[in-house]
């Protein structure tokens, strides 16, 4: 199977569980994700959460957001110690 | 006759034009909504102006702050939703069936359904890490996102990836899937 078929059946996959899920229990919280985008944590466990984000349609909406919020911004310049002069 | 700008948003827009550029571009590229973005975008300015006030300091802020400020920003606003039950952020996919093409026959879609579920079932039984990385794939990130996100090398990553998609595909094989059965 080609691997534009695969994804393709994939995507098709997470759609239809998209359109079927409904609770949020057992999803990690909003810091363990983007910690994750962060890479802070054992490798092990960012994988174990990498694998849930990946499968778990509000998870990974969430996730876009957050690394998209992450990525813009850090290509500012990088992300040092602010000045004092500047609030928190 | 026009007023004069504001200052405060001139400085505004100076400073978040090339951060909401971007938050579109690589937000927009992974299904992330519109309306998501721009909700983000207009957070991360009232941020930035009720903290800052003045033009000048705004343009003065240092790039860690603006970053800090935006990511900030996104986690308070998906944690506001969760705890409020509102709308999630959603990813913009098609429906799942209306992907399937023009009015599929009933038995073609239930092929196609099978078919979607041996792929998930398959990816399931993957080892961790190859885990991982074949589902960002398959989720249609790319080789040097994928090693970004992780902080491993190209070749590890291209690694891990060759191995999960053999053993992807070796899986399917067990459960009938040739390629000649789907790459129709």
């Amino acid at each position: 199977m080609s691997e534009r078929r695969l994804r393709q059946s994939y995507d098709m996959m997470l759609a239809l569980r998209a359109e079927a899920a409904v609770g949020r229990e057992g999803c990690p919280e909003v810091e363990r994700v983007l910690a994750l985008i962060e890479r802070n944590g054992s490798e092990e466990a960012r994988l174990a959460l990498l694998d849930h984000v990946m499968a778990c349609p509000h998870c990974h909406a969430e996730f876009e957001l957050l690394r998209a919020a992450h990525r813009a911004s850090g290509e500012h310049g990088s992300a040092g110690s602010p000045s004092a002069d500047f609030p928190d | 006759m026009d007023a004069p700008p504001d200052p405060t948003s001139v400085a505004l827009d100076a400073v978040l034009s090339r951060f909401a550029e971007r938050v579109r571009y690589i937000g927009v590229r992974h299904g992330l909504q519109g309306s998501d973005v721009e909700d983000l975008v207009q957070e991360v300015r009232l941020r930035l102006w009720k903290a800052l006030e003045s033009g000048e300091k705004i343009l003065s802020a240092p790039a860690s702050y603006i970053h800090r400020t935006a990511v900030s920003a996104a986690v308070d606003s998906l944690r506001r939703r969760r705890a409020r039950r509102e709308t999630p952020v959603r990813l913009s996919r098609p429906s799942g069936l209306a992907m399937m093409g023009e009015t599929p026959s009933a038995d073609r879609m239930v092929e196609q359904l099978e078919l979607q579920e041996s792929i998930g079932r398959a990816v399931d039984q993957l080892i961790p890490a190859r885990r991982s990385v074949v589902r960002m794939f398959l989720a249609g990130y790319g080789r040097e996102e994928i090693a970004d996100l992780l902080g491993w090398t190209e070749p590890k990553t291209r690694n891990l990836l060759y191995r999960g998609l053999s053993d992807l595909r070796e899986r399917l094989t067990e459960m009938g899937i040739g390629p000649e059965a789907i790459d129709e």
